[in-house]
């Protein structure tokens, strides 16, 4: 099994209920070829920073999944064809994946969404894989708030290092 | 005698200091297509990469560097040029 990363970009101007439905009939083909889903993230409406047929905004969801290279094929398919798909990019994160961690994963991020709840793992010690798939997207599809742009923190340059070496002494040999 | 015939080249006239690749010197900071904010660091104002020269990286995150601004373009979050007027 093998994760993949895509992210998509669908019209700005589809209402909730459409863009809900296009994030769904994608992760439903996810789930069908045995994909598992880890998540399923909307960034929401972003200004783009080009024209993509002559449109200037447009809606970004990252589904972040598990499973096999069809997925990937029959998912670029559907993007292709359809209309309301402005740009798609799938990346490839690792080649060999666990599915128990993925499992893992998933119920992680389940309970860090729904914390509120008590977790059931005492009653139920074995839970089928199906269920555990397709769960996390719905949860993910009904909270759209999450803070989803994360801000990576720079040094500024200040190492000011002495120069350590005189570069390039050659020694002549000839 | 070699030393002499060295010392007789012309000279680097610049002084210049080293810089550190600034991913190699903090580890926690990753590189990221999708984090495009952090990325634009390394663009010219006009969209392009900066060479390593200007921003001090390292081969390896420079390869890395490279490959996320690309995803980041493909994928509209940054621009491919920037053109104005």
């Amino acid at each position: 099994m093998k994760r993949y990363e895509v992210v998509f970009i669908s019209l700005a101007d589809l209402s909730a209920d459409e863009t809900d439905g296009v994030i769904e009939k994608y992760t439903s083909i996810i789930t069908e070829l045995d994909g598992k889903i880890v998540k399923v993230d909307k960034w929401g409406k972003r200004r783009l920073a080009y024209y993509i047929r002559k449109r200037r905004e447009g809606f970004y969801t990252l589904v972040d999944f598990g499973g096999e290279n069809k997925i990937i094929q029959e998912l670029e398919r559907n993007f292709k064809i359809d209309d309301k798909i402005l740009r798609y990019q799938s990346v490839k994160l690792s080649d060999h994946v666990d599915p128990d961690e993925l499992d893992r994963e998933i119920e992680e991020a389940k309970q860090k969404e729904a914390p509120p709840e008590v977790p059931p793992a005492e009653e139920k010690p074995e839970e089928p894989a199906g269920d555990a798939a397709v769960e996390p997207a719905v949860e993910a599809a009904a909270e759209p708030e999450e803070p989803a742009a994360e801000e990576v923190e720079k040094p500024q340059e200040d190492t000011d290092e002495p120069p350590s070496e005189p570069s390039e002494k050659e020694t002549g040999e000839q | 005698m070699a030393y002499t015939r060295n010392s007789s080249r012309p000279r680097r006239r610049f002084f210049h200091r080293r810089k550190v690749c600034r991913f190699c010197a903090d580890s926690s900071l990753k590189i990221d297509y999708k984090n495009a904010d952090s990325l634009r660091f390394f663009l010219t104002e006009r969209g392009k990469i900066t060479p390593r020269r200007i921003n001090g990286c390292c081969a390896k995150h420079q390869r890395e560097l490279t490959v996320a601004i690309k995803r980041a373009r493909t994928l509209a979050l940054l621009p491919y040029a920037v053109t104005e007027g």
